[in-house]
């Protein structure tokens, strides 16, 4: 019997490790205040203490308008060489999901087979997630779309399906060239993880579209790992892609945790510049203020933790 | 405590010769485990530390995609070290690494550090011990004290075992040791504790599942032999014990499944392999994917489901090959051994740490077949041959390379790329042929001695030999 009963106690611990991993989450949860109008607002806020120092981001998007959607990811294309395959937008669900809940997001994830495109376009304004060629006919459709107020994520070069067309939106997709410089940036302060996409929108034609550029810069110059457009009423938030192997460059995991946050944080709505301020939180946490001033506008502001043993974000909106 | 002390002393030390290999083969093991790492199988296990650290539990990022038991063990390690040492420590993103992390498929630049390797690797060194020690215990009962400290130097200083546990980072030693001591409780009708091992084993990998498919089968002749014989009373004492040892195996993970089942979802889609290829059927894999880098992985087989019940139902029909002359004795041990040896032949990726599956039945066994033992011998080699020829043997230096110095990171990328794309398609070729050997390999262990042309060649060879020296 005394094997039974090491292995009973053997149990026991590894109920108790169970226990504590499920539900022993040590961290407060960061606090966010806005007060203000007409443009110009005080921010005060406060990062939870930790066993550890951590890095932490505050972001402020100048908005007209700012809405949150469910997130619907469309699974379409064969995987050729510049589109996602169908198991990286399969991981792009699975880790989207995972990354919204941790975030204590109530957006959901849901996986969109080019079938039932025609029927979501019809349904109204969404969020729609686009990494791979979708039949040549619904091209316009999703164009009309965002003009209407939709929100088109484009991961790599053919996430718009209208790109090109005649009146419609010209970007094109240049070979990213990764020279590992991150530090000082702003994509580097708002903790983007996507570094190194094959492909990535071209500079100048964000800004020739009246974009914002948010992610890093090629080490050419030429090429941008995300921008946002407007359209119409709508927007196309553009990263560069496909997504593929490897882990922490281009696959999955980094543009999950790249479009959790900067959707959750209304950066597709950016009418202005985005404010980013890096925080070194130290272990015994962090209080602070911020003025984001964005006349005529309202402002949405998020504060997050960067790093991975943290799961810690925040949001509030103030309309105009 | 005098008592306790020469307990401990009996359980570790039960030979000097044993003490020595086990001193021998720790101080090994601890050396190595700190500077080597399989960077694309290490990433999960940090995702898996590092979300249980921020409170979103080993599945929060996805990462993570094995059952969760092997997370549990880990935890309350990483937990107590986290409150002295910062958990951003615990690896280090490498741009350095992307270029050739893209170009094999098979590497994440994501280098972990030697304290976090080191930490991940005990609980796996932990077990090969605890394997050694209990085929040192059992072939020591079984057939006395020689053959029993040869089983454990066979194990515990076998080189894959070594490689696996303490380079790889891979913790199939874990669920190896859970399917033992649920095979040899199951021979000293410890129902109980056969189940409860067996169960703790699936839910650290799966493949004890087929163990129990095959106990199973065993527990309903006995229960079918017990009625016929009228014994009502005690016939269903067997299943039912074996059946709560497993439901109590579950309590280890009850958390996790009240809070969510997603991640059985995880484990069952993202966790199983959409390729092929191997030491098995699908040896010839890497050869026929064109040499398109991936090693046969990608091709996106659609019968991995077909292959799933072909796997139960070959360990069914194996079950009652083995048992329909009795459950007594050794059958359990044959059945354990030939079972796996059958799904492993027939599974869609037998990698060379899945050899361990197979290794402490074969010790076992090998007490009373020595034909055995040159077949683990060979399956070392080729499994060690294989793991060094997937991705070179540099690829499981960058802890050395990333926080020593002694070479660079650039060298390892460099020689990694040579061998990957340099080698053109003789890299498929001898993965090839080394898959295919381990299959050979494998299909002659269930073998009855007389269709084993494996122990016939040795023994033709050893006796020429000897005719050559007489």
């Amino acid at each position: 019997m005394r094997a039974e009963a090491i292995v009973g106690v053997l149990v026991a611990a590894l109920f108790v490790s169970s226990a504590l991993m499920t539900y022993g989450g040590p961290q407060g949860a960061p606090v966010l205040e806005v007060d203000g109008s007409d443009g110009a607002f005080h921010v005060t806020y406060s990062m939870p203490s930790s066993a550890h120092g951590y890095q932490a981001t505050i972001v402020a998007v100048p908005v007209v308008e700012c809405r949150t959607d469910d997130v619907y990811v469309l699974m379409s294309g064969q995987g050729g060489r510049s589109e996602s395959a169908p198991a990286n937008i399969q991981g792009l669900v699975d880790h989207l999901s995972a990354e919204l809940r941790n975030i204590r997001s109530s957006s959901r994830v849901v996986l969109l087979d080019e079938a039932d495109l025609g029927p979501y376009l019809a349904s109204g304004n969404g969020t729609l997630v686009v990494s791979s060629s979708i039949e040549e006919g619904m091209a316009g459709a999703v164009g009309a779309w965002v003009r209407e107020g939709g929100v088109l994520v484009a991961i790599g070069p053919h996430g718009i399906p209208f790109n090109g067309q005649e009146g419609s939106l010209a970007i094109s997709f240049l070979p990213f060239v990764f020279n590992g410089a991150l530090e000082g940036t702003t994509a580097y302060d708002m903790g983007l993880r996507t570094v190194c996409p094959s492909y990535a929108p071209s500079t100048a034609d964000i800004v020739a579209s009246s974009g914002s550029l948010l992610g890093y810069t090629s080490g050419d110059g030429a090429s941008n790992t995300m921008g946002v457009v407007p359209l119409g009423l709508g927007r196309v938030l553009v990263m560069g892609g496909p997504i593929e192997p490897p882990f922490l460059a281009s696959m999955e995991d980094v543009f999950a945790w790249d479009l959790a946050r900067c959707l959750e944080a209304g950066v597709q709505w950016a009418a202005g510049p985005v404010l980013v301020e890096g925080l070194n939180v130290p272990s015994e946490g962090l209080e602070g203020s911020f003025a984001p001033s964005a006349p005529g506008m309202g402002v949405k502001v998020s504060i997050y933790s960067q790093d991975d043993a943290h799961a810690l974000f925040s949001s509030v909106l103030v309309r105009a | 405590m005098a008592r306790a002390l020469g307990s401990v002393r009996r359980l570790l030390a039960p030979s000097p010769l044993v003490l020595r290999a086990l001193i021998i083969g720790l101080a090994v093991r601890l050396l190595l485990a700190p500077w080597t790492s399989y960077p694309y199988d290490a990433y999960p296990f940090y995702g898996a530390v590092v979300s249980s650290l921020a409170g979103t539990g080993p599945y929060g990022n996805v990462l993570f995609t094995y059952p969760p038991l092997f997370s549990a063990i880990l935890f309350p390690f990483f937990w107590s070290v986290s409150q002295f040492m910062d958990p951003a420590s615990f690896g280090a993103f490498v741009p350095a690494m992307i270029g050739v992390s893209r170009a094999t498929g098979m590497i994440v630049p994501f280098v972990t550090s030697p304290a976090f390797n080191l930490l991940f690797k005990l609980p796996i060194i932990v077990g090969d011990m605890l394997v050694a020690l209990t085929l040192h215990r059992a072939v020591d009962r079984w057939k006395g004290r020689e053959a029993a400290d040869t089983a454990f130097l066979v194990w515990f200083l076998n080189p894959l075992v070594i490689f696996v546990s303490s380079v790889h980072g891979q913790f199939d030693a874990l669920a190896a040791y859970c399917g033992l001591v649920g095979t040899l409780g199951f021979m000293d009708r410890r129902y109980l504790l056969s189940g409860l091992s067996l169960g703790l084993g699936v839910l650290l990998k799966l493949f004890p599942a087929y163990i129990i498919l095959g106990l199973g089968v065993a527990l309903l002749i006995q229960l079918h032999a017990a009625l016929r014989e009228g014994k009502r009373a005690s016939a269903l004492r067997p299943a039912l014990a074996f059946l709560g040892g497993g439901a109590l195996s579950l309590l280890t993970i009850a958390p996790l499944l009240l809070r969510s089942r997603s991640f059985l979802d995880y484990i069952m889609r993202r966790g199983t392999y959409s390729s092929v290829g191997g030491m098995n059927v699908w040896f010839a894999a890497p050869l026929l994917s064109g040499g398109d880098g991936t090693g046969g992985a990608g091709s996106g087989v659609p019968f991995n489901t077909i292959l799933l019940l072909l796997g139960i139902a070959l360990a069914l029909l194996v079950a009652y090959l083995v048992l329909r002359k009795g459950c007594e004795g050794e059958r359990p041990l044959l059945l354990s051994t030939a079972v796996l040896t059958v799904v492993m032949v027939t599974q869609a990726v037998t990698n060379p740490q899945h050899l361990l599956w197979l290794f402490p039945f074969l010790v076992m066994l090998s007490a009373a077949h020595p034909r055995m033992l040159p077949k683990m011998y060979a399956l070392s080699i080729l499994g060690l041959l294989y793991l060094l020829c997937l991705q070179s043997g540099f690829v499981f230096l960058y802890p050395l390379a990333q926080f020593t110095g002694l070479v660079s990171v650039e060298a390892l990328n460099q020689g990694i790329e040579v061998f990957f794309i340099g080698t053109g398609g003789i890299r498929e070729l001898v993965l090839s042929v080394l898959g295919g050997a381990g299959f050979l390999v494998l299909l002659t262990v269930p073998l009855p001695p007389r269709l084993d042309l494996m122990d016939r060649a040795i023994t033709r060879i050893t006796s020429r030999r000897e005719g050559d020296e007489g």
